[in-house]
């Protein structure tokens, strides 16, 4: 057994780690560049006091800064993709007297040597701006002066004169840079899961209040579901045939065709505009701050509606499935000896005939636990509950990029515990998988 | 027996679905096959059952005719597929970007152009605006008909006052949500919404806005000091109204934001109105008028001298006398006539002239009819306009539409005799010597109302059912093209490779679902391709997310079904391994995968719904059942329109209804353990 758990594990990482790898590539298709944009909105923002030649100056110095911030001032997928998890390093800091851009201009030579005199003297790394991989080292002003009027440099100016871009695309050849400046790995492994821009706070303060509101939800409707439908479920299996299990199957088939925003908005219309019981949106009252018991009231009868809504939109499809797994347990061979053996019928359907119907219910039971975690979009947008639900919509419509990231994070996660926790919950009910693993 | 043909069989099947098994045989004098297999014949003294023998396939068929409600599924299923595939080229005026923000938000009407019976003999005039219809019979009596109210603002125009109901009315004229009335006896009366002033006078005690913008209803009128013989025409515009006097006194109030050039319109500061005028009319921004003094258009209301051409101001500056001809300027146009008449249309306008021609200015959309050729020594003695169109009646008693046809009201129909016309909005009213109503034509009905964009909503739910059930199955096709062939593979061939790809749909299937799509499809809306490709690469992602269901069930299957004795016999004798896949072990198990495939539709249509819903998927202008539905998510929206998310609800909720119980009834009904309950 701890063997399988081992495997499954290791399995799980593997998946973790490919599956994060693939949305994390599919969404550097997106053509928003956020170092362009900051470079941008910083330039606009000192356009004063600067001619147009040194804002361009400053503003590639700039880009340059935030692409070393951001970590993108590679074009490599799997780079950025280490960097975004921690596990490869980027610089730490911001501060642009870091590195220098040679230009090719008259006073690139004087510039240079203050940069030089600026991070204590030489040596000084020369590279490549697009990948800031190394191109050689400057061990005194004579090799500067050579590099300078080297052809390869000069080459490389005339080539980037025909190819300059002005959307978003590094135009600098080659930098200085000091040579103990240091790159630190800060990702997800090291605790840092980014910055939100839509919240204006840091990705890690703005989803646990989430979170704990969808599980809210979710708890109390996956408690009032499984109280409800299992008991309905055995009921319709037993009594299969009979006229309360044809009108539940009517009332199972409408529940489970209908589309959930459909019954959310005629729960709304007929308790809140008509009847008036329940408030339509959000989660307290606004301006009444009210505390202790009274408060608890309050979310209390905000959060009503949502749960009966999410409750109901829920009963049709599981209740369904409770009466297919119990009518195959109550079909089997073993059902038809117990009740020759003369066990009373209660015996039979919960002792038995239940415990067999178990074993697919289980991924149901449990795969609904942790889903309650990620929350139901379509109710958190018509409720206006500030659930992960309505947290992920917002963020994927305003495109908050590091909150999209730790969310599908969070998702791919949680899927994958819960298949792990479905498989060990197999082993725990079927004593047969139990044994042959 | 008789002939069994396909005619005869599909009214069989559609008795039994309706009223059961019982009336058809009835009707039809024949037993059901289970009948017949009950009944023991004998052969040479011997039970002979050899008619109890069916195949599995024809058994299954015959189990499932049995149930009722799953046969009348299939034919409501088939007759969605049908209709949504077939009636979108007979919606010949549709297409997915309409827009008419004067017919908003209407409820399922079907008055629009019916006129009350009260007044067909005796009609003296018509007018309308937007979704609704004022018309005054010869006794003076008003009615009203069409979409006369307005949930949002509470307003409810066939609630005609009961002073005008008492009183002889002179004039009506209908604007966009009210309606004013002049008495025989000058006496001014309005109803309707009043809130920019289209009748009436600001008074601190009425909950009326005071604004710069609003011009006021003139004393004169507001007070019944009008000599009602002496008035020419009264019309209405946005939430405007106009009374022309025939000695070309112009009194025009109303909400002045709509009309930017009304200002130069409006009486003065001594609250004296303007005087000659000829004729008046309302575009949808621009008030434009015939000065008596120079017969040039005058849209800036400054008076121009005819030397200087000014005519040449802004959108109305050349005439031309087709729709689609080259324009001369107007005064070279004119030569000596004069214009007699002016009427307009929400973006154009056009000009009678005094030896009955006309001329044409402004703009008009792509789509229109042409000015039509009349016979010879034919000239126009009337011409009306609508939103889009204009219709004018001959000498000779024909009359003539052109413009725009969205609703069909520029196809006038041949007429003898007609003397007068009135136009609606949308509509045309013939109307012969006598006032007695010879013809309608034109927009006469919504079915199921009209959405926040003014378009047809029994249209689009056609043309959106279209896009949901080919996104749903086309992605069910892709799901079982994969998951099939890696299920067949995986169950057959075994080990390593079923190991392997059991991981992979393992992978696939641990993919949260909703999340990847959001994010996809915002990839999508951004990236540089065409709308209609977008739509497919929708179908394919929902496809690939889903495969891995058919793929565990296919393997289930083909693991049990790789034991039968006919695999090992295939075998022995040498048949191909890909052959027995395909050949021998898949049609045995397809039943499976067709109960799979139902299910699966009705889950993809359900998903795209929602996807669409959220704002993802299908993106307006394309309709789609989701995002037609979006609309309901705003709860006091979904109280006030309720058609809008109604029918569409319906519709899918049927639908999906249907598929699932045919997919239910399909697997009911291959379990040989179950037995013969409905």
């Amino acid at each position: 057994m701890a063997r399988y758990i081992a495997r499954r594990l290791l399995y799980m990482i593997l998946v973790f780690f490919l599956l994060t790898f693939v949305l994390f590539s599919l969404y550097q298709l997106m053509p928003a560049n956020r170092a362009y944009t900051d470079a941008d909105a910083e330039i606009k923002q000192l356009r004063g006091g600067l001619t147009p030649a040194q804002q361009e100056i400053r503003k590639d110095e700039l880009y340059l800064k935030y692409q070393r911030l951001y970590g993108t001032d590679t074009q490599n997928v799997v780079v950025l993709y280490l960097r975004w998890l921690g596990l490869s390093s980027k610089y730490t800091t911001q501060s642009s007297s870091q590195f220098q851009i040679i230009r090719d201009n008259a006073e690139n030579r004087a510039t240079c040597l203050k940069f030089v005199q600026q991070v204590g003297g030489f040596p000084v790394v020369v590279k490549r701006a697009h990948d800031l991989s190394a191109y050689k080292t400057l061990a005194n002003e004579q090799e500067l002066d050579a590099f300078i009027a080297s052809d390869e440099f000069q080459a490389a100016q005339e080539e980037l004169k025909t190819l300059r871009d002005p959307n978003g695309r590094l135009d600098i050849t080659f930098i200085l840079e000091a040579v103990n400046c240091k790159r630190v790995p800060s990702g997800i492994f090291e605790g840092d899961f980014g910055y939100s821009y839509d919240h204006g706070k840091p990705v890690v303060e703005v989803v646990p209040a989430h979170m704990r509101n969808s599980f809210l939800i979710g708890l109390f409707t996956e408690i009032a579901v499984l109280a409800i439908t299992i008991p309905l479920g055995i009921k319709c299996a037993v009594k299969k045939g009979s006229r309360f299990d044809r009108f539940t199957q009517i009332f199972t088939l409408i529940g489970f065709s209908t589309p959930s925003f459909i019954i959310y908005i005629i729960f709304i219309v007929f308790f809140c505009s008509i009847l008036g019981w329940f408030p339509v949106s959000g989660m307290l009252t606004p301006g009444a701050n009210y505390t202790g018991f009274r408060y608890v009231l309050d979310l209390l009868w905000h959060v009503a509606l949502p749960t009966i809504c999410l409750t109901f939109g829920s009963l049709a499809s599981i209740t369904r499935i409770t009466r297919a797994s119990m009518i195959d347990a109550l079909n089997l061979d073993c059902i038809r000896t117990a009740r020759a053996k003369g066990l009373s019928e209660k015996v039979v359907i919960y002792s038995h005939a239940w415990r067999n119907a178990l074993v697919p219910m289980v991924a149901i039971i449990v795969g609904g636990f942790f889903g309650t975690i990620s929350g139901a979009m379509i109710l958190e947008q018509m409720f206006g509950f500030k659930g992960m639900g309505l947290l992920f919509l917002t963020a994927v419509r305003r495109a908050d990029y590091d909150m999209i990231m730790f969310l599908e994070v969070i998702y791919t996660f949680i899927g994958l515990f819960s298949n792990l926790v479905i498989d060990l919950c197999y082993g725990i009910v079927d004593p047969r998988v139990r044994i042959s693993k | 027996m008789k002939h069994e043909n396909i005619f005869r069989k599909l009214a069989r099947w559609f008795v039994r679905s309706i009223f059961g098994l019982k009336f058809e045989e009835k009707w039809f004098h024949i037993n059901s096959n289970t009948e017949k297999a009950r009944e023991i014949t004998y052969k040479n003294g011997v039970p002979d059952d050899s008619e109890l023998i069916v195949s599995p396939t024809r058994q299954i068929f015959n189990r499932f005719m049995e149930r009722k409600f799953a046969v009348f599924s299939v034919f409501v299923v088939v007759a969605m597929f049908l209709v949504v595939f077939i009636v979108p080229h007979f919606m010949y005026k549709y297409y997915d970007a309409y827009t008419e923000t004067t017919l908003k938000d209407l409820p399922p009407t079907f008055d629009l152009m019916s006129v009350p019976n009260e007044m067909k003999d005796q009609i003296k005039s018509i007018d309308s605006y937007s979704g609704f219809t004022v018309g005054l019979s010869q006794e003076g009596k008003v009615y009203v008909w069409g979409a006369a109210s307005f949930n949002a603002t509470g307003v409810n125009l066939k609630d005609i006052p009961q002073e005008v109901r008492d009183a002889k009315i002179a004039f009506v004229s209908a604007g966009f949500d009210h309606i004013i009335a002049i008495g025989e006896d000058g006496k001014f009366y309005g109803w309707g919404n009043n809130r920019f002033g289209q009748y009436d006078i600001y008074d601190a005690d009425k909950n009326l806005i005071q604004d710069d913008n609003i011009a006021n209803v003139p004393d004169d009128v507001y007070y019944g000091r009008l000599d009602v013989s002496q008035i020419k025409r009264v019309t209405s515009g946005y939430q405007a109204s106009a009374i022309l006097m025939k000695d070309g006194t112009l009194y025009i109030w109303g909400n002045m934001k709509t009309y930017d050039n009304m200002i130069n319109f409006i009486a003065n500061s001594e609250g004296e109105p303007k005087k000659g005028f000829v004729d008046i009319d309302f575009t949808l921004s621009k008030v434009v008028t015939i000065d008596e003094t120079q017969s040039t258009i005058n849209t800036t209301g400054a008076v121009s001298k005819r030397k200087k051409n000014r005519a040449g101001s802004g959108l109305f500056g050349a005439a031309r006398t087709s729709i689609s001809g080259e324009g001369t300027d107007l005064s070279t146009f004119l030569g000596e006539r004069k214009i007699t008449e002016i009427r307009a249309t929400q973006s154009s306008i056009c000009l009678l002239l005094d030896d009955g021609s006309i001329a044409l200015s402004g703009d008009f959309k792509d789509d229109n009819v042409e000015v039509p050729v009349l016979e010879d020594g034919e000239y126009f003695i009337d011409i009306e306009g609508g939103n889009y169109h204009y219709s004018g009646v001959t000498n000779l008693g024909h009359v003539y539409s052109f413009g725009g046809d969205h609703y069909y009201q520029a196809s006038a129909p041949a007429l003898e005799g007609a003397a007068k016309i009135y136009t609606g909005a949308f509509q045309n009213y013939a109307v012969d010597a006598n006032g007695k109503l010879l013809k309608t034509w034109g927009l006469s009905h919504f079915l199921f109302g009209t959405d926040e964009a003014g378009a047809n909503i029994a249209e689009r739910v056609i043309a959106g059912g279209r896009v949901t059930m080919t996104v749903g199955a086309v992605a069910v096709i892709i799901e079982i093209i994969i998951g099939v062939s890696i299920g067949l593979l995986s169950g057959f061939l075994g080990g390593a490779v079923d190991i392997f790809l059991m991981r992979v749909a393992e992978v696939f299937s641990s993919i949260p679902l909703y999340p990847f799509l959001l994010i996809l499809s915002s990839l999508l809306a951004q990236a540089p391709i065409s709308e209609d490709a977008k739509l497919y690469m929708i179908m394919v992602i929902l496809g690939v997310l889903g495969w891995p269901g058919f793929a565990y069930v296919t393997r289930a299957q083909v693991l049990v079904a790789r034991e039968a004795e006919y695999v090992t016999a295939a075998q022995a004798m040498g048949v191909k391994t890909r052959r027995i896949a395909f050949s021998h072990i898949l049609p045995n198990i397809i039943s499976v995968i067709l109960v799979n495939m139902t299910l699966s539709f009705a889950a993809s249509m359900q998903t795209e719904t929602s996807l669409s819903f959220l704002g993802f998927g299908v993106i307006y202008p394309r309709p789609s059942w989701g995002n037609m539905l979006s609309r309901a998510s705003d709860a006091v929206a979904a109280i006030n329109f309720p058609w809008q998310w109604i029918f569409t609800s319906v519709i899918l909720i049927l639908t999906t209804i249907c598929i699932n119980t045919i997919g239910d009834t399909l697997r009911d009904v291959m379990d040989p353990k179950s037995t013969n309950d409905k």
